[in-house]
């Protein structure tokens, strides 16, 4: 095998790192960039671009990946990376506060739902669309139940203030995936992982 | 892209496609050349770039050309493209003269 079939082979391994669509869009022009800077009899990838291309590629599947032409999918995603991050926040502070009925296992399970709704709407996934609808909407349902007992309950009134400002960040988030702007995103599936 | 600051890679991009459409390998040596050598972009950074300026709408598909049995994909500015890269060069230029004019008759630094 040729030096430049060795290196080539192994610049694909890299790009495997990849996202099949993009991999499929820009594969063949990566790799025509990729021999054209390297060195004669060159075998193996540099140090410091195969750490660029693993890099990249990771970022590329897990970055948000919805474009700034598209404001209103854009910044729902964001919020719902965001309410994951706070659900993180209240991991250590919410079950040791008495009269609190958050546990661990359930911060732990709507951090993976935030997380991993807010992924696949970045990806223009429509059922992901309305699990998160749902799933704002079960909140909606617990977050009156909480306030309606608030006097009843023994948890500190800033535990409601707090579900209070985090269903606003979760319902803006349902009110900008729901706008007429953000229909076609979820038509066009965008080419993504 | 809105009213952020724009980074270097960003600008050098679009800056190398000012003068008309680039393939990737073009991009990357000019971009080496606009920063006197300072910039070394990878074909990683640069894709991933590419990539964000295309969803963006600043950059497009020029054309492509198989050369040596390669692929190379050319990519030109948008309109949109062009406009921001204009306000971001404008921006820049002027943040540049004031530290200039500032910095002359306090070091005596010549421009």
């Amino acid at each position: 095998m040729s030096e430049s079939a060795a290196l080539e082979r192994r610049y694909r391994r890299l790009l495997a790192c990849y996202p099949r669509a993009f991999r499929h869009e820009h594969e063949q022009e990566i790799l025509s960039v990729l021999m054209a800077g390297a060195g004669d009899g060159q075998q193996w990838p540099r140090p410091g671009e195969a750490a660029d291309l693993i890099t990249n590629a990771i970022w590329m599947r897990l970055r948000p990946g919805v474009p700034r032409s598209q404001p209103t999918v854009f910044w729902a995603v964001r919020l719902m990376y965001l309410c994951a991050a706070l659900q993180l926040l209240g991991a250590p502070v919410l079950p040791a506060t008495p009269g609190s009925n958050a546990y661990p296992l359930d911060i732990g399970i709507g951090w993976g739902v935030f997380a991993l709704l807010a992924w696949a709407n970045g990806r223009g996934r429509n059922w992901a669309r309305v699990l998160f609808v749902v799933w704002v909407a079960c909140h909606t349902v617990a977050l009156f139940y909480d306030v309606a007992h608030v006097s009843a309950s023994s948890a500190p009134v800033w535990t409601v203030i707090a579900s209070v400002v985090f269903w606003l960040v979760e319902f803006s988030a349902v009110v900008l995936i729901l706008s007429k702007q953000s229909g076609p995103y979820y038509r066009h599936k965008p080419a993504q992982s | 892209m809105g009213k952020r600051t724009m980074q270097e890679a960003t600008f050098l991009i679009l800056t190398a496609l000012a003068a008309g459409s680039q393939h990737g390998y073009g991009i990357i040596t000019d971009v080496r050349a606009i920063s006197a050598g300072r910039v070394q972009m990878k074909a990683g950074t640069l894709y991933s770039a590419l990539e964000r300026l295309r969803a963006d709408k600043l950059i497009e598909v020029d054309r492509e050309e198989i050369v040596d049995s390669r692929l190379r994909r050319y990519y030109r500015l948008t309109p949109a493209g062009g406009d921001l890269l204009a306000a971001e060069a404008a921006r820049l230029q002027a943040n540049a003269h004031v530290a200039m004019s500032r910095l002359k008759p306090a070091t005596g630094i010549a421009t």
